[in-house]
């Protein structure tokens, strides 16, 4: 090979671009980022191609499931996958997988002030157990490290904190709802 | 009776990364209450703590269902982390290094074989065990029906953080030594205890330190980044792959074929009509 991805020259010799571009045509990657020492190489499909669709069966119902990316852990996932284990299809990304920002984008008509978003896939609680009172209500006042929820998944209680102190003015989801990773879940107005 | 102390926990234990610090209590509400209330003012140097009792008045498991056991008998304790490290998405690896230490802690000790109910429920099969001294030549007998295995430990995890970082992380457990919980309670479920399951007695310090070096070693394996490995461990010991069963969920029941759990650790379900479901919660019945 003239220019490989070991070349030392030229990390990302034109053959290896190359290469790279037929192995992409014939998958359904749509982005790929290499980055090797200083060198980076970002390959993005033109044309927002649709996302491939899930396999016929594959869950339709509320209990559906994305998984978050685990950021910060060199966890090359495709390439430690256990031998017999599929990796989840990267089809239809949850619809606020993208939004660890202040405002949701599927809700433009949320009030204004700090969204509080699901940090992942469960089930909503909006109490420590059935019989005790909801933590918050809409109109109550929080302060900063206040339980507001609680996100269930295979029984882990995750007990959600709110990061700004101020009023509930709008709680999104119901107790024991499926929620899905970034999903928003209240919005709290600062006093 | 074994005592448990302090002392007599970390006597020669060769784990590096904990426990740092240890509170053995007569009898407590629920350690991991007392864990709670303990977390705020605990010192990072203290991290992870092991908080023990040897009798629980409000042991508590999901969703605050009472925990039950005779006292002394048990192993109750809870462990408490600060793992500032481990990206909040990956939180469930947590419940995966609890119920892979507890079932290696055990099958290290007494030589029984241990599974996991997804997803983290400890159960041995009722079928003759295997006795401690013979050493193992061949696999465990695995019984043909769900319902030959038996509860021997539940393992809980509480945890509080922002949507960004977990702030700190509990895990309850609660292993039944020497006894069963008492006949008159209510379970949802059948359960045994160790020393039953050996047919001798089984000393719970033993067990613990057992147990404890599992932890250490899996705690280990996840701060340098070896999720994979504890992921395919744990999907190894769940004997709930590969049979049919019935789902509880806050949505209603489903019935169907475990077929594999994903990466998220969520139990991947095939229904009559070859549907798939993908559950991240529910308490699953065999």
């Amino acid at each position: 090979m003239p220019e490989t991805l070991d070349g030392r020259t030229d990390e990302f010799g034109i053959e290896a671009v190359r290469e790279l571009l037929e192995l992409i045509e014939q998958t359904d990657i749509t982005e790929l980022l290499i980055e090797r020492g200083s060198s980076k190489l970002h390959v993005k499909r033109g044309n927002a191609a649709p996302p491939p669709q899930p396999p016929p069966a594959l869950s339709t119902v509320p209990l559906a499931l994305s998984v978050p990316p685990m950021s910060g852990m060199a966890m090359p996932q495709a390439a430690h996958a256990p031998v017999g284990y599929a990796p989840p299809p990267v089809v239809s990304a949850p619809p606020y997988a993208a939004s660890h920002s202040e405002t949701a984008p599927a809700e433009s008509d949320l009030p204004d002030g700090h969204v509080i978003t699901s940090p992942m896939v469960g089930t909503y609680y909006t109490a420590p157990s059935p019989k005790d009172p909801p933590f918050v209500h809409e109109g109550d006042e929080v302060h900063a490290g206040d339980t507001v929820g609680i996100v269930e998944a295979m029984k882990m209680m995750n007990e959600i904190e709110t990061e700004v102190s101020g009023r509930v003015v709008r709680l999104l989801v119901k107790n024991e709802q499926p929620v899905e990773y970034g999903q928003p879940l209240m919005v709290i107005a600062p006093l | 009776m074994d005592t448990l102390s302090p002392t007599a926990i970390l006597a020669g234990l060769p784990t590096t990364s904990l426990p740092r610090h240890i509170q053995c209590y007569a009898e407590v509400g629920s350690t991991m209450d007392v864990a709670r209330a303990w977390v705020a003012e605990a010192t990072n140097e203290q991290l992870p703590a092991l908080i023990l009792a040897e009798s629980q008045t409000a042991g508590r498991g999901r969703m605050r269902r009472a925990w039950v056991a005779p006292p002394s008998t048990a192993l109750l304790f809870s462990l408490v982390l600060r793992p500032h490290w481990l990206p909040i998405a990956a939180a469930p690896a947590l419940i995966w290094m609890a119920a892979v230490a507890v079932c290696e802690g055990i099958a290290a000790e007494t030589g029984l074989h241990p599974r996991l109910k997804w997803p983290n429920d400890v159960l041995l099969p009722v079928v003759s065990p295997v006795p401690a001294a013979v050493p193992v030549q061949t696999q465990p007998q695995t019984p043909a029906s769900l319902s030959d295995w038996r509860k021997i430990a539940g393992i809980l995890l509480e945890m509080s953080g922002t949507e960004h970082m977990i702030d700190w992380a509990i895990i309850g457990c609660g292993l039944n030594v020497s006894a069963n919980p008492p006949a008159d309670i209510s379970l949802r479920y059948a359960t045994t205890n160790l020393s039953a399951a050996l047919g001798q007695p089984v000393a719970r310090l033993a067990i613990l330190r057992s147990l404890l070096q599992r932890l250490d070693y899996w705690h280990l394996q996840l701060q340098h980044g070896a999720i994979d490995h504890l992921f395919t461990t744990w999907r190894g010991l769940l004997m709930t792959l590969g049979h049919k069963v019935q789902i509880e969920t806050a949505s209603g029941i489903l019935t169907g074929y475990a077929e594999d759990v994903e990466r998220s650790g969520a139990l991947r379900i095939r229904d009559a009509t070859d549907v798939v479901h993908i559950v991240s919660s529910g308490d699953v019945h065999l």
